[in-house]
Protein backbone atom coordinates (compact mmCIF):
# COMPACT_ATOMS: atom_id res chain seq x y z
CA UNK A 1 0.00 0.00 0.00
CA UNK A 2 1.58 3.28 -1.02
CA UNK A 3 1.31 6.49 0.94
CA UNK A 4 -1.19 9.08 -0.12
CA UNK A 5 0.44 12.47 0.17
CA UNK A 6 -2.41 14.27 -1.57
CA UNK A 7 -4.90 13.05 0.99
CA UNK A 8 -2.63 13.68 3.96
CA UNK A 9 -2.14 17.28 2.75
CA UNK A 10 -5.92 17.70 2.81
CA UNK A 11 -6.18 18.26 -0.92
CA UNK A 12 -8.93 17.15 -3.26
CA UNK A 13 -8.05 14.62 -5.94
CA UNK A 14 -9.97 16.25 -8.75
CA UNK A 15 -8.81 17.82 -11.97
CA UNK A 16 -6.87 21.09 -11.68
CA UNK A 17 -7.71 23.93 -14.09
CA UNK A 18 -4.84 25.32 -16.20
CA UNK A 19 -6.29 28.76 -16.92
CA UNK A 20 -3.99 30.51 -14.46
CA UNK A 21 -0.94 29.55 -16.56
CA UNK A 22 -2.15 31.49 -19.56
CA UNK A 23 -4.48 34.19 -18.28
CA UNK A 24 -3.57 37.84 -17.77
CA UNK A 25 -6.36 38.10 -15.21
CA UNK A 26 -4.65 35.52 -12.99
CA UNK A 27 -1.25 37.09 -13.58
CA UNK A 28 -2.62 40.42 -12.33
CA UNK A 29 -4.08 38.68 -9.29
CA UNK A 30 -0.72 37.05 -8.58
CA UNK A 31 0.92 40.48 -8.71
CA UNK A 32 -1.67 42.14 -6.46
CA UNK A 33 -2.42 39.33 -4.01
CA UNK A 34 0.86 37.43 -3.91
CA UNK A 35 4.07 39.15 -5.03
CA UNK A 36 3.07 42.62 -3.79
CA UNK A 37 2.05 41.22 -0.41
CA UNK A 38 4.28 38.33 0.64
CA UNK A 39 7.84 38.24 1.96
CA UNK A 40 10.22 37.57 -0.92
CA UNK A 41 13.65 36.03 -0.52
CA UNK A 42 16.48 38.09 -2.04
CA UNK A 43 19.26 35.61 -1.30
CA UNK A 44 21.62 35.17 1.59
CA UNK A 45 23.23 37.70 3.91
CA UNK A 46 26.48 36.39 2.47
CA UNK A 47 25.56 38.23 -0.73
CA UNK A 48 26.27 41.47 1.21
CA UNK A 49 28.82 40.21 3.75
CA UNK A 50 30.54 43.49 4.66
CA UNK A 51 29.48 47.04 5.53
CA UNK A 52 29.25 48.99 2.28
CA UNK A 53 28.22 45.93 0.24
CA UNK A 54 25.04 46.16 -1.80
CA UNK A 55 22.99 44.16 -4.28
CA UNK A 56 20.20 45.17 -6.64
CA UNK A 57 17.39 42.71 -7.30
CA UNK A 58 14.63 43.08 -9.88
CA UNK A 59 11.09 42.04 -9.10
CA UNK A 60 9.71 42.47 -12.59
CA UNK A 61 6.10 41.56 -11.86
CA UNK A 62 5.90 44.49 -9.41
CA UNK A 63 8.07 46.73 -11.62
CA UNK A 64 10.37 47.02 -8.60
CA UNK A 65 14.13 47.37 -8.44
CA UNK A 66 15.27 46.67 -4.89
CA UNK A 67 18.52 47.99 -3.46
CA UNK A 68 19.72 45.98 -0.45
CA UNK A 69 22.56 47.48 1.55
CA UNK A 70 24.75 46.45 4.44
CA UNK A 71 25.18 49.65 6.45
CA UNK A 72 28.17 50.94 8.40
CA UNK A 73 26.42 50.01 11.62
CA UNK A 74 25.95 46.42 10.42
CA UNK A 75 22.23 46.60 9.63
CA UNK A 76 20.70 45.27 6.42
CA UNK A 77 18.39 47.79 4.74
CA UNK A 78 16.34 47.79 1.56
CA UNK A 79 15.14 50.67 -0.62
CA UNK A 80 13.37 51.21 -3.86
CA UNK A 81 16.15 51.85 -6.33
CA UNK A 82 14.41 54.97 -7.62
CA UNK A 83 15.80 58.49 -7.50
CA UNK A 84 13.42 60.85 -5.75
CA UNK A 85 14.28 63.56 -8.29
CA UNK A 86 12.90 62.30 -11.59
CA UNK A 87 12.68 58.59 -11.06
CA UNK A 88 15.79 57.19 -12.65
CA UNK A 89 17.43 54.16 -11.10
CA UNK A 90 20.07 55.33 -8.67
CA UNK A 91 22.24 52.21 -8.82
CA UNK A 92 22.90 50.63 -12.20
CA UNK A 93 25.28 47.85 -11.16
CA UNK A 94 23.81 44.58 -9.85
CA UNK A 95 26.21 44.42 -6.93
CA UNK A 96 29.14 46.21 -5.40
CA UNK A 97 31.07 47.00 -2.27
CA UNK A 98 32.59 49.84 -0.24
CA UNK A 99 29.72 52.23 -0.90
CA UNK A 100 29.02 54.80 1.76
CA UNK A 101 26.73 56.76 -0.55
CA UNK A 102 24.78 56.24 -3.75
CA UNK A 103 24.88 58.95 -6.42
CA UNK A 104 22.25 58.92 -9.13
CA UNK A 105 24.14 59.09 -12.45
CA UNK A 106 21.44 61.31 -14.03
CA UNK A 107 21.81 64.56 -12.03
CA UNK A 108 24.08 63.46 -9.16
CA UNK A 109 21.52 63.47 -6.38
CA UNK A 110 23.36 61.63 -3.61
CA UNK A 111 21.92 59.37 -0.94
CA UNK A 112 23.43 58.02 2.25
CA UNK A 113 24.33 54.34 2.15
CA UNK A 114 23.42 54.19 5.80
CA UNK A 115 19.84 55.37 5.94
CA UNK A 116 18.94 56.32 2.36
CA UNK A 117 18.61 60.01 3.23
CA UNK A 118 19.26 62.57 0.51
CA UNK A 119 22.57 64.14 1.49
CA UNK A 120 23.52 66.23 -1.52
CA UNK A 121 21.83 67.82 -4.52
CA UNK A 122 23.88 69.31 -7.33
CA UNK A 123 23.17 72.94 -8.15
CA UNK A 124 20.77 72.93 -5.23
CA UNK A 125 20.23 76.71 -5.07
CA UNK A 126 18.32 76.65 -8.37
CA UNK A 127 15.54 74.45 -6.91
CA UNK A 128 12.37 75.93 -5.44
CA UNK A 129 11.62 75.11 -1.79
CA UNK A 130 13.34 71.71 -2.02
CA UNK A 131 12.94 69.86 1.28
CA UNK A 132 15.74 67.29 1.21
CA UNK A 133 14.42 65.62 4.36
CA UNK A 134 11.39 64.47 2.39
CA UNK A 135 13.43 63.12 -0.49
CA UNK A 136 15.26 60.14 0.98
CA UNK A 137 15.15 56.83 -0.87
CA UNK A 138 11.85 55.09 -0.26
CA UNK A 139 12.54 52.27 2.14
CA UNK A 140 11.30 48.70 1.88
CA UNK A 141 10.67 46.42 4.84
CA UNK A 142 13.53 43.99 5.19
CA UNK A 143 14.33 41.18 7.60
CA UNK A 144 16.48 38.08 7.86
CA UNK A 145 15.92 34.49 8.87
CA UNK A 146 18.76 32.03 9.41
CA UNK A 147 21.02 33.90 7.00
CA UNK A 148 18.30 34.38 4.37
CA UNK A 149 17.41 37.89 3.30
CA UNK A 150 13.77 38.84 2.74
CA UNK A 151 11.89 41.98 1.71
CA UNK A 152 8.22 42.88 1.66
CA UNK A 153 7.03 45.40 -0.92
CA UNK A 154 3.76 46.19 0.84
CA UNK A 155 4.14 49.49 2.73
CA UNK A 156 1.13 48.49 4.87
CA UNK A 157 2.34 44.97 5.61
CA UNK A 158 1.35 43.75 9.06
CA UNK A 159 2.74 40.19 9.00
CA UNK A 160 6.25 39.71 10.37
CA UNK A 161 8.70 37.51 8.50
CA UNK A 162 8.62 35.10 11.42
CA UNK A 163 4.84 34.83 11.21
CA UNK A 164 5.00 34.49 7.45
CA UNK A 165 7.41 31.56 7.63
CA UNK A 166 5.57 30.08 10.61
CA UNK A 167 6.23 26.37 11.05
CA UNK A 168 8.58 26.30 8.06
CA UNK A 169 10.87 28.70 9.91
CA UNK A 170 10.96 26.45 12.97
CA UNK A 171 11.35 23.31 10.91
CA UNK A 172 14.40 24.59 9.01
CA UNK A 173 15.85 26.63 11.85
CA UNK A 174 19.58 26.22 12.41
CA UNK A 175 20.43 24.28 9.28
CA UNK A 176 24.24 24.58 9.01
CA UNK A 177 24.44 25.62 5.35
CA UNK A 178 27.94 24.89 4.06
CA UNK A 179 29.96 26.99 1.60
CA UNK A 180 27.69 30.02 1.79
CA UNK A 181 30.46 32.39 0.74
CA UNK A 182 30.76 31.06 -2.79
CA UNK A 183 27.82 30.86 -5.15
CA UNK A 184 27.67 29.93 -8.80
CA UNK A 185 24.56 30.94 -10.73
CA UNK A 186 22.83 29.49 -13.72
CA UNK A 187 20.44 32.09 -15.09
CA UNK A 188 17.94 32.07 -17.93
CA UNK A 189 14.97 34.01 -19.25
CA UNK A 190 12.27 31.50 -20.11
CA UNK A 191 9.15 31.85 -22.23
CA UNK A 192 6.69 30.34 -19.81
CA UNK A 193 4.46 31.23 -16.91
CA UNK A 194 6.31 31.26 -13.59
CA UNK A 195 4.18 28.44 -12.20
CA UNK A 196 5.24 26.10 -15.00
CA UNK A 197 8.79 26.56 -13.72
CA UNK A 198 7.82 26.14 -10.08
CA UNK A 199 6.02 22.93 -11.04
CA UNK A 200 9.07 21.63 -12.90
CA UNK A 201 11.19 21.89 -9.77
CA UNK A 202 8.49 20.59 -7.41
CA UNK A 203 8.05 17.00 -8.48
CA UNK A 204 10.25 14.01 -9.19
CA UNK A 205 7.78 12.13 -11.39
CA UNK A 206 9.50 13.53 -14.50
CA UNK A 207 13.10 12.83 -13.50
CA UNK A 208 13.51 9.21 -14.69
CA UNK A 209 11.99 10.17 -18.03
CA UNK A 210 12.97 13.70 -19.00
CA UNK A 211 16.41 13.37 -17.42
CA UNK A 212 16.90 9.72 -18.36
CA UNK A 213 20.49 10.26 -19.41
CA UNK A 214 21.66 13.03 -17.07
CA UNK A 215 20.38 12.39 -13.53
CA UNK A 216 17.57 9.88 -14.00
CA UNK A 217 19.65 6.83 -13.00
CA UNK A 218 20.54 8.51 -9.70
CA UNK A 219 16.88 9.22 -8.85
CA UNK A 220 15.26 5.92 -9.77
CA UNK A 221 16.08 2.23 -9.68
CA UNK A 222 14.75 -1.18 -10.62
CA UNK A 223 12.94 -1.42 -7.28
CA UNK A 224 11.47 2.12 -7.64
CA UNK A 225 11.48 2.97 -11.35
CA UNK A 226 9.39 6.11 -10.84
CA UNK A 227 11.45 7.44 -7.94
CA UNK A 228 8.53 8.06 -5.59
CA UNK A 229 8.40 10.83 -2.99
CA UNK A 230 9.81 9.83 0.37
CA UNK A 231 8.19 12.45 2.55
CA UNK A 232 5.96 15.55 2.57
CA UNK A 233 5.75 18.32 5.17
CA UNK A 234 3.33 21.25 4.88
CA UNK A 235 3.58 24.50 6.85
CA UNK A 236 0.96 27.07 5.86
CA UNK A 237 1.79 28.16 2.31
CA UNK A 238 5.24 26.55 2.46
CA UNK A 239 6.15 22.91 2.06
CA UNK A 240 8.95 20.40 1.80
CA UNK A 241 9.33 17.10 -0.04
CA UNK A 242 12.04 14.47 0.01
CA UNK A 243 13.04 12.68 -3.17
CA UNK A 244 14.09 9.12 -3.78
CA UNK A 245 17.73 8.36 -4.43
CA UNK A 246 19.06 5.18 -5.93
CA UNK A 247 21.36 3.72 -3.25
CA UNK A 248 22.80 1.36 -5.81
CA UNK A 249 23.75 4.08 -8.26
CA UNK A 250 27.19 3.56 -9.69
CA UNK A 251 28.66 5.51 -12.53
CA UNK A 252 28.58 3.24 -15.59
CA UNK A 253 32.05 1.97 -16.46
CA UNK A 254 32.04 3.62 -19.89
CA UNK A 255 31.57 7.08 -18.31
CA UNK A 256 35.28 7.32 -17.77
CA UNK A 257 35.54 11.05 -17.21
CA UNK A 258 32.68 11.01 -14.72
CA UNK A 259 34.48 8.23 -12.83
CA UNK A 260 37.63 10.31 -12.85
CA UNK A 261 35.73 13.38 -11.62
CA UNK A 262 34.08 11.52 -8.77
CA UNK A 263 37.10 9.37 -7.80
CA UNK A 264 37.64 9.72 -4.09
CA UNK A 265 34.17 11.19 -3.51
CA UNK A 266 32.24 9.52 -0.74
CA UNK A 267 29.06 9.29 -2.80
CA UNK A 268 28.70 8.91 -6.52
CA UNK A 269 25.31 10.57 -6.42
CA UNK A 270 25.34 13.21 -9.11
CA UNK A 271 24.36 15.90 -6.64
CA UNK A 272 27.44 15.50 -4.48
CA UNK A 273 29.07 18.89 -4.62
CA UNK A 274 31.50 18.33 -1.85
CA UNK A 275 32.35 16.18 1.07
CA UNK A 276 33.54 17.33 4.43
CA UNK A 277 32.56 17.60 8.05
CA UNK A 278 30.33 20.54 7.04
CA UNK A 279 28.27 18.26 4.88
CA UNK A 280 28.09 15.67 7.65
CA UNK A 281 26.67 18.33 10.01
CA UNK A 282 24.18 19.33 7.35
CA UNK A 283 22.93 15.75 6.97
CA UNK A 284 22.43 15.44 10.72
CA UNK A 285 19.95 18.32 10.93
CA UNK A 286 16.42 17.00 11.65
CA UNK A 287 14.94 18.93 8.70
CA UNK A 288 17.33 17.22 6.30
CA UNK A 289 15.81 13.93 5.14
CA UNK A 290 13.09 14.50 7.77
CA UNK A 291 11.42 11.17 7.02
CA UNK A 292 14.76 9.41 7.64
CA UNK A 293 14.37 7.51 4.40
CA UNK A 294 17.09 5.00 3.63
CA UNK A 295 16.64 5.77 -0.05
CA UNK A 296 16.89 9.56 0.16
CA UNK A 297 18.56 11.83 -2.34
CA UNK A 298 17.47 15.39 -1.54
CA UNK A 299 14.87 17.70 -0.02
CA UNK A 300 13.02 20.44 -1.84
CA UNK A 301 12.04 23.14 0.65
CA UNK A 302 9.70 25.64 -0.96
CA UNK A 303 9.29 29.06 0.55
CA UNK A 304 6.07 30.36 -0.97
CA UNK A 305 5.76 31.48 -3.68
CA UNK A 306 9.00 31.32 -5.66
CA UNK A 307 12.05 30.33 -3.63
CA UNK A 308 13.26 26.75 -3.28
CA UNK A 309 16.02 25.78 -0.87
CA UNK A 310 17.15 22.33 -2.00
CA UNK A 311 19.40 20.22 0.18
CA UNK A 312 21.21 17.10 -0.92
CA UNK A 313 23.85 14.86 0.55
CA UNK A 314 26.58 17.10 -0.76
CA UNK A 315 25.32 20.58 -0.02
CA UNK A 316 22.52 22.98 -0.89
CA UNK A 317 21.33 25.05 -3.82
CA UNK A 318 18.38 27.32 -4.59
CA UNK A 319 15.91 27.92 -7.38
CA UNK A 320 14.35 31.37 -7.81
CA UNK A 321 11.53 31.94 -10.23
CA UNK A 322 10.53 35.51 -11.03
CA UNK A 323 7.45 36.26 -13.16
CA UNK A 324 8.03 38.85 -15.87
CA UNK A 325 4.89 38.41 -17.93
CA UNK A 326 2.11 35.88 -18.08
CA UNK A 327 4.30 33.77 -20.38
CA UNK A 328 7.80 34.97 -19.50
CA UNK A 329 9.90 34.36 -16.40
CA UNK A 330 13.39 34.71 -15.05
CA UNK A 331 14.98 31.67 -13.50
CA UNK A 332 18.09 31.46 -11.35
CA UNK A 333 19.65 28.35 -9.92
CA UNK A 334 22.34 29.21 -7.42
CA UNK A 335 24.58 26.61 -5.91
CA UNK A 336 26.96 27.00 -3.09
CA UNK A 337 30.20 25.13 -3.53
CA UNK A 338 33.61 25.36 -1.90
CA UNK A 339 36.49 26.97 -3.72
CA UNK A 340 38.37 24.13 -5.43
CA UNK A 341 41.69 23.53 -3.73
CA UNK A 342 43.50 21.93 -6.61
CA UNK A 343 43.15 20.76 -10.18
CA UNK A 344 41.20 17.62 -9.22
CA UNK A 345 38.78 19.72 -7.20
CA UNK A 346 38.33 22.05 -10.16
CA UNK A 347 37.79 19.05 -12.44
CA UNK A 348 35.08 17.67 -10.17
CA UNK A 349 33.37 21.05 -9.91
CA UNK A 350 33.44 21.58 -13.68
CA UNK A 351 31.67 18.23 -14.00
CA UNK A 352 29.13 18.97 -11.28
CA UNK A 353 28.21 22.39 -12.64
CA UNK A 354 28.21 21.43 -16.31
CA UNK A 355 25.91 18.47 -15.78
CA UNK A 356 23.52 20.61 -13.74
CA UNK A 357 23.56 23.26 -16.47
CA UNK A 358 22.56 20.56 -18.96
CA UNK A 359 19.86 19.25 -16.61
CA UNK A 360 18.52 22.79 -16.34
CA UNK A 361 18.61 23.09 -20.12
CA UNK A 362 16.52 19.91 -20.36
CA UNK A 363 14.03 21.39 -17.91
CA UNK A 364 13.92 24.79 -19.54
CA UNK A 365 13.38 23.50 -23.05
CA UNK A 366 10.66 21.36 -21.57
CA UNK A 367 8.78 24.15 -19.78
CA UNK A 368 8.67 26.31 -22.89
CA UNK A 369 7.06 23.43 -24.76
CA UNK A 370 4.63 22.99 -21.88
CA UNK A 371 3.65 26.66 -22.02
CA UNK A 372 3.02 26.45 -25.76
CA UNK A 373 0.90 23.38 -25.22
CA UNK A 374 -1.13 25.07 -22.52
CA UNK A 375 -1.64 28.16 -24.67
CA UNK A 376 -3.04 26.01 -27.45
CA UNK A 377 -6.11 25.57 -25.27
CA UNK A 378 -6.24 21.84 -25.96
CA UNK A 379 -6.33 20.94 -22.30
CA UNK A 380 -8.36 22.91 -19.80
CA UNK A 381 -7.54 20.77 -16.77
CA UNK A 382 -4.67 18.62 -15.51
CA UNK A 383 -4.76 15.09 -14.17
CA UNK A 384 -2.20 15.03 -11.39
CA UNK A 385 -0.91 11.97 -9.59
CA UNK A 386 0.11 11.64 -5.97
CA UNK A 387 3.80 12.40 -6.56
CA UNK A 388 2.78 15.70 -8.15
CA UNK A 389 1.20 16.76 -4.87
CA UNK A 390 3.09 20.06 -4.75
CA UNK A 391 1.83 21.06 -8.20
CA UNK A 392 -1.67 20.53 -6.90
CA UNK A 393 -0.94 22.26 -3.62
CA UNK A 394 0.42 25.40 -5.31
CA UNK A 395 -2.91 25.86 -7.11
CA UNK A 396 -4.76 25.19 -3.89
CA UNK A 397 -2.69 27.83 -2.06
CA UNK A 398 -2.96 30.41 -4.83
CA UNK A 399 -6.72 29.93 -4.75
CA UNK A 400 -6.63 31.06 -1.12
CA UNK A 401 -4.49 34.08 -1.98
CA UNK A 402 -6.52 35.17 -5.03
CA UNK A 403 -9.64 35.57 -2.96
CA UNK A 404 -8.12 36.85 0.23
CA UNK A 405 -8.30 40.45 1.38
CA UNK A 406 -5.01 40.36 3.28
CA UNK A 407 -1.83 38.36 3.66
CA UNK A 408 -2.81 37.53 7.22
CA UNK A 409 -6.08 35.99 6.06
CA UNK A 410 -4.43 34.12 3.21
CA UNK A 411 -1.91 32.53 5.58
CA UNK A 412 -4.65 31.53 8.00
CA UNK A 413 -6.55 29.91 5.18
CA UNK A 414 -3.44 28.10 3.90
CA UNK A 415 -3.00 26.24 7.17
CA UNK B 1 58.45 23.94 -40.39
CA UNK B 2 57.22 24.61 -36.90
CA UNK B 3 53.53 25.11 -36.42
CA UNK B 4 52.52 28.32 -34.74
CA UNK B 5 50.93 26.46 -31.85
CA UNK B 6 54.04 24.57 -30.83
CA UNK B 7 55.31 24.77 -27.25
CA UNK B 8 52.16 26.25 -25.81
CA UNK B 9 52.00 23.45 -23.24
CA UNK B 10 54.42 22.23 -20.56
CA UNK B 11 57.11 19.75 -21.59
CA UNK B 12 55.80 16.25 -22.14
CA UNK B 13 52.33 17.30 -23.30
CA UNK B 14 53.26 18.28 -26.85
CA UNK B 15 50.90 15.68 -28.31
CA UNK B 16 47.99 17.86 -27.11
CA UNK B 17 49.20 21.05 -28.83
CA UNK B 18 46.77 20.61 -31.71
CA UNK B 19 43.84 21.00 -29.30
CA UNK B 20 45.03 24.20 -27.66
CA UNK B 21 43.59 26.74 -30.06
CA UNK B 22 40.04 25.42 -29.77
CA UNK B 23 39.83 23.81 -26.34
CA UNK B 24 42.21 25.72 -24.05
CA UNK B 25 39.66 28.37 -23.21
CA UNK B 26 39.25 30.33 -20.01
CA UNK B 27 35.84 30.24 -18.32
CA UNK B 28 33.31 27.45 -17.86
CA UNK B 29 30.72 29.15 -20.10
CA UNK B 30 33.25 29.59 -22.87
CA UNK B 31 34.36 25.96 -22.64
CA UNK B 32 30.74 24.90 -22.65
CA UNK B 33 30.00 27.01 -25.71
CA UNK B 34 32.99 25.52 -27.53
CA UNK B 35 31.72 22.03 -26.80
CA UNK B 36 28.17 22.80 -27.88
CA UNK B 37 29.39 24.41 -31.10
CA UNK B 38 31.78 21.62 -32.11
CA UNK B 39 30.83 18.73 -34.38
CA UNK B 40 30.46 15.52 -32.37
CA UNK B 41 33.33 13.77 -34.20
CA UNK B 42 35.73 16.52 -33.17
CA UNK B 43 34.57 16.39 -29.60
CA UNK B 44 35.13 12.63 -29.62
CA UNK B 45 38.61 13.01 -31.06
CA UNK B 46 39.56 15.49 -28.35
CA UNK B 47 37.90 13.35 -25.67
CA UNK B 48 39.82 10.23 -26.67
CA UNK B 49 43.19 11.97 -26.81
CA UNK B 50 42.68 14.06 -23.69
CA UNK B 51 41.33 11.25 -21.55
CA UNK B 52 44.55 9.29 -22.13
CA UNK B 53 46.58 12.16 -20.66
CA UNK B 54 44.13 13.49 -18.06
CA UNK B 55 45.41 11.68 -14.99
CA UNK B 56 48.99 12.52 -15.83
CA UNK B 57 48.12 16.15 -16.54
CA UNK B 58 46.27 16.50 -13.25
CA UNK B 59 49.15 14.91 -11.33
CA UNK B 60 51.50 17.37 -12.97
CA UNK B 61 49.23 20.39 -12.38
CA UNK B 62 48.59 19.53 -8.74
CA UNK B 63 51.95 21.07 -7.82
CA UNK B 64 50.70 24.51 -8.93
CA UNK B 65 48.34 26.89 -7.20
CA UNK B 66 45.09 27.02 -9.20
CA UNK B 67 44.91 30.80 -9.32
CA UNK B 68 48.58 31.45 -10.05
CA UNK B 69 49.51 29.02 -12.78
CA UNK B 70 52.15 29.95 -15.35
CA UNK B 71 50.82 30.42 -18.86
CA UNK B 72 51.63 26.95 -20.22
CA UNK B 73 50.24 25.21 -17.17
CA UNK B 74 47.11 27.33 -17.41
CA UNK B 75 46.60 26.18 -20.99
CA UNK B 76 46.95 22.56 -19.87
CA UNK B 77 44.46 23.20 -17.04
CA UNK B 78 41.95 24.58 -19.54
CA UNK B 79 42.39 21.50 -21.71
CA UNK B 80 41.77 19.26 -18.70
CA UNK B 81 38.61 21.17 -17.82
CA UNK B 82 37.44 21.05 -21.43
CA UNK B 83 37.65 17.26 -21.19
CA UNK B 84 34.76 17.49 -18.74
CA UNK B 85 32.78 19.42 -21.35
CA UNK B 86 33.61 16.86 -24.00
CA UNK B 87 32.45 14.12 -21.63
CA UNK B 88 29.00 15.68 -21.38
CA UNK B 89 28.64 15.17 -25.13
CA UNK B 90 30.35 11.77 -25.35
CA UNK B 91 29.26 10.08 -22.11
CA UNK B 92 25.80 11.53 -21.63
CA UNK B 93 24.12 12.98 -24.70
CA UNK B 94 25.86 11.13 -27.51
CA UNK B 95 25.71 14.37 -29.41
CA UNK B 96 27.28 17.79 -28.97
CA UNK B 97 24.63 19.17 -26.67
CA UNK B 98 21.36 18.47 -24.89
CA UNK B 99 19.06 17.07 -27.58
CA UNK B 100 16.06 19.18 -28.58
CA UNK B 101 17.13 22.14 -26.47
CA UNK B 102 17.40 25.82 -27.31
CA UNK B 103 20.81 27.15 -28.22
CA UNK B 104 23.16 29.01 -28.19
CA UNK B 105 22.88 30.84 -24.91
CA UNK B 106 19.60 30.40 -23.14
CA UNK B 107 21.42 29.16 -20.05
CA UNK B 108 24.40 31.01 -18.63
CA UNK B 109 26.70 30.07 -15.79
CA UNK B 110 27.97 32.93 -13.67
CA UNK B 111 30.81 32.56 -11.24
CA UNK B 112 32.90 35.13 -9.44
CA UNK B 113 35.99 32.98 -9.81
CA UNK B 114 37.03 32.38 -13.36
CA UNK B 115 39.28 29.44 -14.10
Amino acid sequence: MHSNFTESAGLSKGLVPVESYISQKFFDLERDKVFSKVWLCMGRIDDVPNPGDYIVRDIEICKASVLVTHTKSGAIRAYHNVCMHRGNQVVWEKKGSRKTMFRCPYHAWTYSGNDGSLIAVSDEEYFFDLDKKKCGLKSIECDTWDGWLFINLNPDNDVSLQDYLGGMGNFMSGIPYPNTQRAIDIEAIINCNWKVLVDAFSESYHIPFLHSKTIGPSFSSKSDPAGHLQNLECFGPHHSISLYGNPEYKTPANQKVELLAYAGMESENVLSAAQSQDVEDLRNHPAVNPGKSKTWSMDINEVFPNYHIDIGGGGFWTHEIWPIDVNKSRYIMRFYVPEPEDVRGAFHQEHYISRLADVVLEDLANVERTQRGLESGVITHMNLQDNEVLVRRLHHLLGKFYGSESLKKAIQESA
Amino acid sequence: MKSSTENLLPDGFGDLEKFVSYWAVKGINERRFQRCDAPFDEIKRFYDAMYERADEAMDYLSQFNLSEMPEKEQKLLHLVLSLVQASMAVEIHNESRVPMSPWPDSVRIRSAILL
